[in-house]
């Protein structure tokens, strides 16, 4: 009776141990010097792995910065805080790249858009685009089939009425959608508690773009003319608002006759 | 009978136009001509808005090798240039409009008999590459660049493809029953390109008896071997083709010359006849217009820019509803989205159809039943690619044959889970690219 329990306790309590010698004797003949500062480094950086910074992930990132203190190797999506801890680890100044957000350039919803056929196929922008183009009469528009929201690693982006959204909150500005998209509809600009942006990108003239959809640029300039910090330029009969120079006096969106200049309130610099 | 080595389905053929003449549509008062009508780079525009044009005379030029000329397909006024209208292959692309001035004025020095003994082979590709001909099966591409391979490859057999395969489609067939000594001329004019001892042959298939009965009487004193093939699709493919006449294989990545071979459908060699034998530019084509739902199904020889919004009303419009519009065949066609898109250079057909089970059709997985691999005339594992696109696994998508595949749509067709096989296929294709970019 005794033995029945001994004999196991006593041969696993053996084979544990010699096992354990095993590991240690293993870990000390194999063993690698890594930098103590990597593991420091990694911990400190978001953990998402995203791919967003050039390295395939965060411990990646944490490497290079360690090995060639190299002040351009940047996390896009790491605030200026995080970067700052990071820099006093390695004992340089990490100034942090300045965060981005993603916009749609696009305001074709379903709602406004002429809808050209219904479409039965696989339901992925570029799958589509072997059709035609898009369920959508403009070319230029949001195919509102989701091929970005794969790519997407924070669950920023989603789909309603045929259209694209933004939660400006999750998003982290890695830009990863934006090479998704075949229209290229999607695009990183600088966060900023107030912004006026042109929710279009078509290309094509304004009696064109009045045919596609009711909210299009239609390049007709008043914006341009209007502006009063001269920060808006046609380029390709679609104004551009130029970040730096815009002072968010709205004046633009007043005068759209089409109402594609848009406002945004961002969430995170609302909050601060 | 002969037929390919592998694969294939037998769709219902449809050939409901088989026996209606070809006849004219008139030119309608704006013609829409794509720059873009072929393979490789679209052609720049040489005219203006406002330009006085006659019909045949070069309005966009080549640009580069791989491209093509296109010409006013009739005489008028230049409406815009460059102005971006729907095209067949779903994207907006840009066209030249004409407002056409009813007198169809050719310009100086065209339609006019020439004797094409008395062109040297120079000459006669010259005059293949001025004419704007490209591949009229649905390819595209330009035909001077086909009928001149490079110095190191040799051709010896020489096909002219008359199986239109296509369920529907008869434009070719009409061809070889009312223009047959037209379309012969073209085929001697085209060999005579290459050695004397060129073998010929002519590929129509089985269902097309009054075919190969008139191709072979006018073949007669003349090195014409006419070919009944077995028929079933996709026969009158390039490389099923060459395999079924010759015996050879076309390996993946080469081209008909690279097995001693040159293809060219019957609408491409009557092309060339009238290039040469009637210093014509290729401004119209041969076109079935079919499906269940237009009111008079015809064959009709339809000015290059025509809109299909024309055509129907020639036709004397639609009857009923229609789900889909399709330009070229039910196989490989492309469904359109709207009656303005123009007829270019490669429409073979125009098909109003309504599908009852459109709407309720949606894909269910596969079942590996292994149809698909049986159909597949290229004998590859169609379902595999599938499968992988759909996965995302565009990186390994080549190495099961993903640039051999020709998306003849053999696999759709037999699959009994409804799934979007050739789709796959073609998404799979745009992301590998994409990827690789």
């Amino acid at each position: 009776m005794v033995e029945s329990i001994l004999i196991p306790v006593v041969s696993l309590t053996v084979t544990a141990i010699v096992l354990g010698g095993c590991i240690v004797f293993v870990s000390k003949k194999y063993y690698v010097y890594e930098d103590p500062m990597i593991e420091k480094v990694t911990t400190l950086l978001p953990g998402a792995n995203c791919g967003a910074c050039g390295y395939p992930g965060c411990a990646q990132l944490a490497a290079a910065l360690v090995e060639t203190k190299d002040a351009t190797a940047v996390c896009p999506v790491a605030d200026e805080e995080t970067m700052a801890k990071i820099g006093e680890v390695l004992g340089m100044t990490l100034s942090g790249a300045k965060p981005l957000v993603c916009t749609v350039r696009c305001q074709g919803s379903n709602a406004v858009s002429k809808e050209t056929a219904r479409y039965h196929g696989i339901m992925d922008c570029w799958a589509a685009l072997q059709v035609f183009h898009g369920t959508k009469l403009c070319p230029y528009a949001c195919i509102g089939l989701g091929s970005c929201l794969n790519a997407c690693n924070y669950d920023a982006l989603s789909l309603s009425d045929g259209l694209v959204h933004i939660d400006g909150e999750r998003c982290v500005g890695c830009a990863l959608c934006i090479s998704e998209c075949p229209t290229q509809v999607l695009e990183m600009t600088e966060r900023s508690a107030w912004r006026y942006y042109v929710a279009c990108s078509s290309r094509d003239k304004g009696n064109l773009t009045r045919k596609y959809c009711d909210v299009g640029c239609i390049a007709c300039q008043r914006c341009v003319k209007e502006c009063p910090a001269d920060a808006i330029n046609m380029e390709d009969n679609c104004a551009v608002i130029d970040q730096d120079a815009c002072v968010a006096c709205g004046v633009c969106a007043d005068v759209c006759p089409t109402n594609s200049i848009v406002l945004i309130h961002d969430p995170i610099k609302t909050k601060d | 009978m002969k037929t390919f080595k592998r694969g294939g389905v037998h769709p219902p053929e449809n050939k409901i136009t088989a026996d209606v003449q070809i006849e004219k549509l008139p030119t309608p008062g704006v013609v829409t001509v794509l720059l873009s009508q072929h393979l490789g780079k679209p052609a720049r525009p040489i005219v203006e808005k406002g330009d006085i044009v006659t019909k045949g005379q070069l309005i966009a030029e080549a640009d580069g090798y791989i491209s093509a000329n296109i010409h006013a397909t009739t005489s008028g006024t230049v409406k815009s240039v460059g102005e971006r209208v729907p095209a067949p292959n779903g994207i907006y692309a840009e066209a030249i409009v004409i407002e056409a001035d009813g007198r169809e004025e050719w310009a100086e020095g065209l339609n006019c008999d020439v004797d094409p003994g008395s062109l040297s082979r120079d000459e006669k590709l010259k005059k293949i590459q001025d004419a704007g001909i490209v591949g009229m099966g649905g390819a595209g591409f330009p035909s001077h660049v086909k009928l001149n391979p490079p110095k190191d490859k040799t051709v010896d057999t020489f096909i002219l493809n008359g199986a239109e395969c296509e369920p529907f489609l008869t434009p070719d067939y009409r061809l070889m029953l009312e223009k047959p000594s037209e379309v012969l001329k073209g085929l001697e004019i085209a060999a005579s390109l290459f050695q004397k001892d060129i073998t010929i042959y002519i590929g129509i298939e089985a269902n097309k008896p009054d075919a190969i009965s008139i191709m072979k009487n006018y073949s007669r004193g003349r090195s014409f071997t006419v070919v009944p093939l077995k028929t079933k699709y996709p026969q009158g493919c390039e490389k099923q083709l060459i395999n079924t006449i010759t015996g050879r294989t076309m390996l993946e990545g080469q081209l008909p010359f690279d097995v001693g071979c040159l293809v060219h459908n019957v609408a491409t060699i009557y092309a060339i006849y009238e290039a040469i034998a009637k210093n014509k530019p290729l401004v119209e084509r041969v076109l079935t217009v079919s499906g269940m739902q237009i009111r008079n199904r015809k064959n009709l020889s339809v000015t290059i820019g025509t809109k299909i919004e024309d055509v129907i009303n020639y036709c004397g419009g639609i009857v009923g509803d229609i789900n889909q519009l399709i330009v070229g065949g039910p196989m490989m066609g492309r469904a359109q989205h709207t009656f303005d898109v123009p007829v270019t250079k490669t429409t073979s057909g125009i098909l109003f159809i309504e599908n009852e089970k459109l709407e309720s059709l949606r894909e269910r997985a596969c079942v590996r039943c292994g149809k698909c691999i049986v159909a597949c005339p290229q004998g590859r594992e169609p379902w595999l690619m599938a499968n992988l696109a759909q996965n995302q696994h565009f990186d390994e998508l080549p190495c099961y044959g993903l640039n051999d595949c020709m998306e003849c749509g053999s696999c759709t067709y037999v699959c009994p889970s409804k799934r979007d096989i050739v789709h796959w296929i073609k998404y799979g294709k745009a992301m590998a690219a994409h990827q690789k970019r």
